[in-house]
């Protein structure tokens, strides 16, 4: 009978449904939209801060400020066979972070420069990916990747040499020249400033590193592990007599922090969402019921008791809110779907002047956005349904059937 | 003995700081920096710098031409290879893998070369003593067993690196012995002593010293001379660039 | 017409429920898009907004040399006749204050560290750049005396607490080598980790006299006039002063170039979640409306009935759909405006929220709305006008139907 009632009127079933709809639609992509943003950070954290696991010197991070060089990770010839044999782990990507400087023109400028396992690092950065001109440094050559924006701010192209001076391990100046392969954009726009990446071993060799690293990153096969195989790997580290602190990127401070705040702003704007979806999802039901009351008091004066009103009614507003939901969710998925393997590019203009990087967002499905969503879309309206038919149903029939 | 002691006793009766041993302060300081400073010299040496992070040893040979021109090498060490002209008040590095030269100017001359005590400015000084700064004499001690004159030195120019200086100076060989270099708040910036002598062509030189910088922790560095050659002959491009990468 | 409107008041007074209901929703929609608007306008423009608050000021005079040279900030690219400059953007409305920036080895107990000093004249700086207004620990240093306020987690790094000594060491402007002994007075933790991680504050007066600077400054900091208009104030400023041709007149935006660009990036996406809201926030207004209408296609037939023809009927309808979208949109940006001036007042703290993660330096995790005329005037609008449109359809059907099957209708 139910359905029969719902078909019955079909403008007033179609804009029930629709409130569900809209609620289900904006909810269910904007989880798989916040998720895609969320996502975009963690990697960017993940491949460029801390690796699902990062390995230091223990007292790095208590002299960080003087980007001690001398506190490394070492030998790296024997750390780094060791991690890549630990079950578990993919790859170990030595990194070397250093303060640079290049004298050009009449002016000497300040650089960052990183130093990278061009080849083992397919599997976390990837330069290739981000190359924009140019082509990657090739091994046994003095060659460098410099960031597009270094590039134009030095007038330098690829095949241009590049002199920069850095001060050693020993606390000394030396300096080498390179020939630039290539430019670079990366995602966070506050890398490209003035970023040269070198080869590992050159970088080694300009600061006479001999074979050590500032820290080495870990991928893992299954990143949720990394807790325990940090804690694994710490042991293997104290039973061979390597001194050295291995960290979980969970409990990578700074980054694992804001991580949790930004969480946190999503949810408190998802709560926003909500509070509107359940707003138009009550009203649109209180009205359905309220134009039904002439219904409800003819029910009634026939003989049906209050439960059987009410369970009219309830399944009835069930049907609509799973009808609904499906349809909003089901479409609002289905836009996230599209836009999960296309991308969102946002691109990135900069005073008129569009610069090279353009972030892309994925959205993510989850389990929230759909089955989650789907919950909330039926629950809200039936839930309401239920408590406003009920009431309705204690209205005395003539009282009803007066109502207009 | 006693006419010295006379000819001190004289110096009471004149103003306090000109005259010492019937010389002058400016003269004093005339004769320190002529023991100094050579026509043309060639130095070989070791410079050992000391600090928290450990020792360190690097042998150097440096080519010197009167006050104004020096070229260092240095001969081992991890910086071996590496290279310093100073030519026409410039300063230029030469680093064997870097294909150009680096020119050193303003707040870089305070870097400290090797991470030693002495910083790249230190080693420069075109202008004498006189020329920068009034001399005082304030009086007379005795160091390491050897008497010297205490001359206190106050910049009389803007922009020079130490503002005060207070020299100790042998008063038989007129080698400084022992200095002290202050910035301009007063406070103790470096300190140089010598250890051992040598001499030279009727020259006495330090073939020991030591630089402390007084305001990092457990710092220090030895310049040891080994071999001084002086005024020899030089080819005239010595000091050129090109002569400088080659 | 009168009439028409008096009818249409009383009807809306006739059915409080649903007058409740469908007004109900516009509020909420106007209002909550009020309100989420301005928070992520607000927390996308965070980094800008500290940036500007407490670093760059609305924009900065420095001589062209200094900004060429602003790796090293040597002390020989300052420049006199700073006061002069003061007074005559006073006079234009800006607030300013002078400062010298410059390189310094900071000796500690365990180090040293060459961190940049900024020299400032403490009185003026607070209505410029209020970092005294965050001071943790201590206070702030008394004029000409040899003290030093520290961003918190530098002060950590470095060991340092109030009452600790340090060393600076540096060059005067003329070249000599110089030190000078500070102490530390105060600590501050700002929302702007740039100053918690690296500044070191010191009294101008002294940092005159100690390095030689005879009175010239490296930069003159101006604070924002209007702040709604913060992107103009520098191109106003450099317009109405004449400056002499070695000095440069920077906004915010350039001096903080780097800052700028990531924040972009966050505001573009941010902003697609209020689009999507406003999007719901429409069609479930456009919805309710629909059937608050439908619902009284009885209704329209008895007046139709009774004999109102049926321009007076779109008439009616169409006023009291307006004055509903009106009431409902009035209700909404009062809630707006009062939900936003907390946040923008207030903010939000979400480090209360999340598990501390033990970083050693506390974060500041408040994160503050911004005030967007533009969205709250637009939205006012169009809650009027949607209410409008959505009763538009409904009344366009009626009217073709008979009246009789009006009556008919349920």
């Amino acid at each position: 009978m139910a359905w029969r009632n719902l078909a019955r009127n079909p403008r007033r079933t179609g804009l029930s449904a629709l409130s569900v709809a809209i609620a289900g639609l904006s909810i269910s992509f904007l989880f798989a939209f916040s998720d895609g943003m969320m996502n975009d950070f963690r990697q960017n954290v993940r491949t460029f801060v801390s690796g699902d696991i990062r390995i230091r010197h223990p007292d790095y991070e208590a002299h960080e400020l003087k980007q001690p060089l001398h506190l490394a990770v070492s030998p790296l010839s024997e750390v780094l066979p060791l991690l890549e044999g630990v079950e578990g782990v993919r790859a170990a990507l030595p990194r070397v972070n250093l303060g640079l400087r290049v004298d050009h023109g009449e002016k000497s400028y300040n650089l960052k420069g990183l130093g990278v396992d061009f080849a083992r690092e397919t599997a976390l950065m990837n330069p290739a990916r981000y190359l924009h001109q140019g082509r990657l440094p090739q091994a046994g050559s003095r060659e460098v990747l410099i960031s597009a924006s270094l590039a134009r701010e030095l007038n330098l192209g690829v095949g241009d040499t590049i002199t920069t001076l850095a001060r050693t391990r020993g606390r000394g100046l030396n300096a080498m020249t390179f020939t630039i392969s290539g430019t670079a954009v990366f995602p966070l726009m506050a890398q490209n400033k003035r970023l040269m990446v070198h080869p590992l071993d050159l970088t080694q060799r300009l600061a006479r590193l001999g074979d050590s690293a500032q820290e080495v990153l870990l991928t893992l096969e299954r990143p949720a592990m990394a807790p325990q195989l940090a804690h694994t790997i710490s042991k293997l580290f104290e039973k061979l007599g390597y001194s050295l602190a291995v960290l979980p990127h969970t409990q990578i401070g700074i980054a694992a922090l804001y991580t949790q705040i930004v969480e946190t702003m999503f949810a408190v704007i998802a709560l926003v969402f909500f509070l509107l979806g359940s707003a138009i999802i009550i009203n649109t039901t209180l009205m359905v019921i309220h134009e039904r009351t002439q219904e409800i008091g003819t029910l009634t004066a026939l003989g049906a008791t209050e439960s059987t009103v009410v369970r009219v009614f309830f399944l009835e507003s069930l049907l609509i809110s799973i009808i609904g939901a499906l349809v909003g969710v089901g479409l609002g998925t289905g836009v996230a779907a599209w836009f999960s393997v296309v991308g969102m590019d946002f691109s990135t203009m900069m005073e008129g002047i569009s610069v090279e990087f353009s972030p892309v967002i994925y959205p993510q499905i989850t389990w929230r956005s759909t089955l989650g969503t789907l919950g909330y879309g039926v629950l809200v309206g039936s839930a309401m349904s239920y408590f406003s038919s009920r009431r309705a149903a204690r209205v005395s029939p003539t009282q009803a059937l007066r109502a207009i | 003995m006693k006419k010295r002691h006379w000819f001190l006793s004289l110096a009471f009766l004149f103003p306090a700081g000109i005259w010492a041993q019937g010389l002058s302060v400016p003269q004093i300081l005339e004769r320190v920096e002529s023991n100094q400073v050579f026509s043309t010299a060639r130095l070989e040496g070791v410079v050992v710098v000391n600090d928290e992070w450990g020792r360190r040893e690097t042998a150097f040979r440096s080519y010197s031409q009167g006050r104004e021109r020096s070229l260092v090498e240095f001969t081992s060490g991890e910086s071996q290879g590496q290279r310093i002209l100073r030519t026409r008040g410039d300063l230029y590095l030469y680093f064997p893998e870097a294909a150009e030269v680096v020119r050193l100017q303003g707040a870089a001359l305070s870097e400290s070369i090797l991470d030693s005590d002495v910083s790249y400015e230190d080693i420069g000084g075109d202008k004498g003593l006189n020329q920068r700064y009034t001399g005082e004499l304030v009086g007379s001690e005795v160091v390491d067993g050897r008497d010297c004159w205490v001359i206190r030195l106050t910049t009389r120019e803007r922009g020079v690196a130490y503002p005060r200086q207070e020299i100790w100076v042998d008063k038989e060989l007129f080698l400084t012995r022992f200095a002290k270099y202050y910035a301009l708040s007063g406070r103790l910036l470096k300190e140089f002593r010598v250890l051992e002598v040598m001499m030279v062509s009727g020259r006495t030189l330090p073939s020991r010293s030591i630089i402390q910088d007084k305001l990092r922790r457990n710092s220090s560095t030895e310049i040891r001379l080994n071999k001084v050659e002086l005024d020899l002959r030089l080819p005239a491009t010595t000091f050129s660039l090109g002569n400088l990468t080659w | 017409m009168q009439q028409i409107f008096r009818l249409a008041v009383r009807n809306l007074g006739r059915v409080k429920r649903r007058l409740v209901i469908t007004a109900a929703v516009i509020a909420l929609g106007v209002g909550l898009f009020i309100w989420i608007d301005g928070f992520v306008l607000g927390t996308s423009r965070q980094s800008e907004t500290n940036l500007i608050t407490y670093e760059t000021g609305a924009f900065r005079i420095v001589s062209k040399q200094w900004w060429e040279e602003r790796d090293f900030m040597p002390l020989n690219d300052s420049f006199h006749g700073y006061e002069e400059l003061m007074t005559r953007l006073k006079n234009l409305g800006w607030h300013t204050t002078p400062v010298v920036e410059f390189f310094a080895d900071v000796i500690v107990t365990d180090g040293n560290l060459i961190l940049p000093i900024m020299a400032v004249d403490f009185t003026s700086l607070d209505s410029v750049l209020p970092l005294t207004k965050h001071l943790v620990a201590g206070s702030v240093p008394k004029p000409n005396h040899a003290q030093a306020i520290l961003g918190s987690w530098l002060a950590k790094d470095l060991g340092l607490e109030v009452g600790s000594e340090f060393v600076l060491q540096t060059r005067t402007r003329e070249g000599s080598y110089q030190t000078l002994d500070l102490v530390v007075s105060g600590l501050v933790t700002t929302p702007h980790p740039a100053i918690n991680r690296g500044r070191i504050l010191m009294d101008l007066n002294l940092a005159k006299e100690v390095l030689q600077l005879d009175h010239a400054v490296t930069s003159v900091v101006a604070a924002v006039f209007n702040p709604y208009a913060i992107e103009q104030e520098a191109k106003r400023a450099l317009a109405a002063l004449d400056l002499s041709p070695n000095l440069n007149l920077l906004s915010w935006k350039e001096l903080g170039a780097d800052a700028v660009a990531s924040a972009q990036q966050d505001q573009q996406q941010t902003a697609i979640m209020v689009v999507l809201f406003s999007l719901m926030a429409a069609v479930g207004v456009a919805n309710t409306m629909l059937m608050a209408t439908y619902e009284r296609i009885r209704e329209m037939g008895i007046l139709r009935a009774l004999g109102l023809n049926s321009s007076e009927l779109r008439l009616l309808f169409l006023t009291e759909a307006l004055l509903l979208g009106f009431l409902g949109s009035a209700v909404g940006l009062l809630l707006g405006v009062v939900l936003n001036a907390y946040f923008v007042t207030q903010g939000l703290d979400l480090s209360a929220y999340v598990q501390q993660v033990d970083v050693g330096y506390r974060l500041s995790g408040v994160v503050y709305s911004a005030w967007n005329p533009p969205a709250m005037v637009g939205s006012f609008l169009g809650g009027i006008v949607l209410a409008g449109v959505a009763s538009w359809l409904p009344i366009r059907r009626v009217v073709r139907m008979t009246i009789v099957d009006c009556l008919r209708h349920t």
